[in-house]
């Protein structure tokens, strides 16, 4: 009687959960066919800004260019192209930046974009106190409708990175409501949030640039291997992976790698031991990374290849410089595939260096000391792997590298005094400033410059560069340093490769033809461009 | 009996408070110690953010005053009702945690009562049938469960319910790509079942093992030797001894495994995308989000407090002599 019961139960129990089921798998494999008759999208990319959608309290990175117009952005060649802006001029004494503006931009709410909406937003990210560096600028002025004048403290190159930076909001409806209902004048109309899980978009009719061709974009938020489930089943169209995803076949999708400058690479302390402390109490120095034929015959063994197909799936391409595909990339400084690799050759910079193994225990020494450092490396994808190549290379020309693992709040004491697994790439060539200036060691932020390189010859490009009247200026200078900076030079990285950013994308999307993504990545820069190509 | 009731609560609460200021200054005092960097946590990995603007963002937040001199300006503001705003979202704490406390309960209720229920039921069969093969079989699916990982589970869940057989959506808490206004309570539940179902199955183990091994002992003393004898069946003697012998120790266990459950959510949460509290503890505490970090600690002590307090109180109703104040062993 009670077991009948019991039975009885749950087949009434397995009834209801299948039929729910039934529906909804019916749905599932309709429903993208669905999406893809009426233009719309679901796409599982990047994080969500947990703050909103306020462009002067926080940058939100490539999202930001769904709602908004951006003043300049990048284009496919790496140079400037205007946006929201129809040009710029730098007065000679390199101080004033004028900038013009179209006048035919609206925000979503119907209102026409002016200069003093320009203004009004580069005015609050400064004073917001949040992670927007615009304390090169003096005072912010709108001019007339469409001409917004930008007083600098100092010359400064690269300012238009920070004019490609911000997402304009409108002056009149920037209210305390603004970053959960934003309005801006991008490709795209905000229309819900649903905090913590998604955001729906509708294209915007009255955009100035090309019309988006995928008519609803939702943007979902969700765990990497989630989201590859989600493509799977159908609920999602395309979704960030990464490479060790990348192999396992799904049906109806495909694997999309865009290249990006999303760069890996070993900094190495370039000056010797000797006591002495940075800012914040850290030791400076390395006896062992100091000396260049260590640095050099690293960079000479690494087989970089390997690296790509072993560690990326093959989702990468060779990195030497760390610059791979930048316009400020100084061709001349680029290892080719005979000058890395190569183990023999190796060692012979490093027994002309004078290190040798007398005692035969395979670590070589010179003047009593050992080539041993330790690598210092932090979470992420593929570093730990890239690492573990970097250690099992060392080893077969003679150098022991210890691995150990940190996080970036952790590493300080030991920042300058070990070798330390980066990530670079951010498409800016500022950044140089960040990693070779001479000035920076030791300084306020530890990470910047934290091999304590100190070349005059380089510092004194890195001057000429920012003090350049703007990028195209600046370029001959940035490409300049990099005579000193690469393996050909004093080699204070040694760059490993450049991780593709992987996609699973559903049979029939496009990506369009997307830049070259830097680190963090830049895939809605191009978000008009995609479509279900037919 | 009245008084004594309100000198317990007068008791509780005040251990609460002392508790709740305790625990304060140890969070503080653990965030101030750990090597996290609030600024640079903030800025993440830009490289576009120099001394200066560091030095302003530390100025804006009052990350620049003695650790003291913060940690008392929090304290004066929350005890005036202000749990101040949050670094990360850039909102009010309590606006922040309300959002998320409500999806958080609603996982969590629900997976507390399902593992509360099969653990108990699960717990009794083995316990009756020590040693046989429900017993071994139970056990070991129990032990299996112990030893699984939530987040692993939780996408094997999504691999085989979700995209395999295709029942349930795969994340998040309401359809992708549907307006607030055309989202349907169905819809609600048919997202919740997978996440709840992930959590309440950790639970499950934890209850069984516990209500089994208690059955066990009890099954083997002399008024059960002694029921049995008299002839009682074995449907009598569990509903008549076992299940209220077993009772207090498992309401215990199911009221003190609040905690647990809100460590489990993190995982769920994490992985279903549903958009709880759990995700913001992570946050708040790897991003150094003190007053929002503060604001989830005292919600999830009080969250607990109150689990302990229920089960002290339900003793009470269910075993007369400790309403009636008398020591048992």
């Amino acid at each position: 009687m009670k077991k009948t019961r019991i039975m009885a139960l749950l087949l009434i129990l397995a009834l209801t959960v299948t039929c729910f089921a039934g529906c909804g798998k019916e749905a599932k494999e309709t429903a993208r066919e669905e999406r893809i008759a009426k233009g719309e999208l679901i796409a599982s990319i990047g994080a969500e800004p947990e703050a909103g959608f306020d462009a002067t309290t926080g940058s939100h990175g490539s999202i930001t260019k769904v709602f908004f117009s951006t003043l300049f952005k990048r284009d496919k060649q790496l140079g400037w192209t205007n946006d929201l802006a129809t040009g710029y001029q730098v007065s000679p004494d390199k101080l004033t930046w004028t900038i013009t503006i179209r006048d035919d931009a609206m925000f979503t709410d119907g209102i026409k974009v002016k200069a003093e909406d320009v203004a009004y937003t580069y005015q609050t990210a400064k004073d917001s106190g949040s992670d927007i560096d615009l304390t090169m600028i003096d005072s912010i002025k709108p001019v007339n409708d469409t001409t917004i004048e930008f007083k600098l403290t100092r010359p400064y190159s690269p300012f238009i990175e920070r004019l490609a930076y911000l997402g304009i909001v409108p002056k009149h409806a920037h209210d305390g409501k603004f970053k959960d209902h934003p309005i801006g004048s991008g490709p795209y109309k905000f229309v819900q949030w649903d905090k913590g899980e998604q955001v729906i978009a509708e294209a915007n009719d009255n955009y100035y640039g090309e019309k988006p061709k995928i008519k609803k974009l939702t943007m979902v938020f969700l765990d990497t291997d989630t989201a590859f489930e989600a493509v799977k089943n159908g609920s999602v169209d395309v979704a960030q992976i990464n490479g060790n995803l990348a192999s396992q076949k799904v049906e109806g999708a495909k694997v999309v790698d865009i290249p990006s400058i999303e760069c890996y690479g070993v900094c190495f302390p370039m000056v010797k031991n000797e006591g002495k402390l940075a800012q914040d109490g850290a030791v400076m120095g390395n006896d062992v990374t100091s000396d260049i034929s260590i640095r050099k015959a690293l960079n000479t063994a690494i087989d970089r290849e390997k690296i790509v197909s072993g560690v990326l799936n093959g989702y990468g391409s060779v990195s030497t410089t760390g610059l791979e595909k930048m316009p400020w990339l100084n061709e001349s400084t680029v290892l080719d595939s005979s000058e890395y690799g190569n183990v023999q050759a190796a060692k012979k910079i490093l027994a002309d260096g004078g290190w040798a193994d007398a005692d035969h225990d395979g670590i070589l020494e010179k003047n009593g000391q050992k080539a041993e450092f330790k690598l210092l490396y932090t979470e992420g994808i593929y570093r730990q792997e890239m690492a573990l190549e970097f250690v099992k290379v060392a080893s077969e020309i003679g150098i022991k590298v210890d691995l150990k693992k940190t996080t970036w709040d952790t590493i300080l004491p030991d920042i300058h005094k070990e070798a330390v697994f980066y990530g670079f790439g951010s498409g800016d060539p500022s950044e140089l400033f960040n990693m070779f200036y001479g000035g920076c060691a030791g300084g306020p932020v530890a990470w910047d410059n934290s091999g304590c390189y100190n070349n005059p010859a380089v510092n004194e490009c890195i001057d000429k560069a920012l003090n350049s009247r703007d990028e195209a200026e600046a370029i001959p200078y940035w490409k300049e340093l990099q005579k000193y900076t690469s393996a050909k030079g004093d080699a204070p990285y040694c760059w490993l490769a450049n991780a593709n950013h992987v996609y699973l994308t559903a049979d029939g999307f496009s990506f369009g033809k997307p830049v070259v993504q830097p680190h963090g990545g830049r895939i809605f820069d191009n978000v008009t461009e995609w479509s279900w190509g037919k | 009996m009245k008084r004594i009731t309100g000198k317990f609560f007068a008791k509780k609460f005040i251990k609460l408070i002392t508790l709740l200021i305790a625990l304060c200054v140890i969070t503080f005092v653990l965030m101030e110690l750990s090597p996290i960097d609030p600024v640079t946590a903030y800025v993440g990995a830009s490289t576009k953010v120099g001394a200066e603007q560091r030095a302003l963002i530390a100025e804006h937040w009052g990350l620049n005053k003695p650790p003291v001199e913060r940690f008392m300006s929090w304290f004066t503001s929350i005890i005036q009702g202000d749990w101040g705003t949050s670094m990360i979202y850039r909102r009010p704490v309590l606006e922040v945690i309300g959002q998320k406390f409500v999806s958080s309960l609603a996982l969590m209720s629900i997976a507390w009562v399902l593992s509360g229920i099969i653990g108990f039921v699960l717990g009794i069969i083995a316990g009756i049938k020590e040693g046989k093969f429900a017993d071994k079989l139970i056990c070991a699916y129990c032990h299996i469960l112990i030893s699984t990982p939530t987040f692993w589970l939780g996408i094997l869940f999504i691999m085989i319910f979700a995209v395999k057989l295709g029942w349930f959506p795969v994340a998040m808490s309401v359809p992708i790509g549907v307006l607030a206004q055309d989202v349907s309570l169905l819809d609600k539940i048919s997202h919740i079942i997978l996440p709840a179902l992930t959590l309440s199955v950790l639970g499950i183990a934890n209850i069984c093992l516990h209500t089994r091994e208690k059955v066990s002992d009890i099954m083997k003393t002399d008024f059960i030797l002694f029921a049995k004898a008299r002839g009682e069946s074995s449907r009598s003697i569990v509903f008549n001894h076992v299940v209220k012998n077993v009772s207090l120790p498992a309401i215990t266990l199911q009221f003190l495994s609040f905690s647990e459950l809100f460590g489990g959510t993190i995982f769920v949460e994490q992985v279903f995308s549903y958009p709880g509290l759990g995700r913001a503890v992570v946050q708040s505490g790897l991003r150094g989000d003190l007053p929002l970090l503060m604001g989830i600690v005292i919600i999830s002590l009080v969250f607990v407090y109150t689990g302990n307090l229920v089960a002290d109180m339900l003793y009470r109703v269910i075993d007369p002599r400790i309403r009636e104040g008398l020591n048992i062993q």
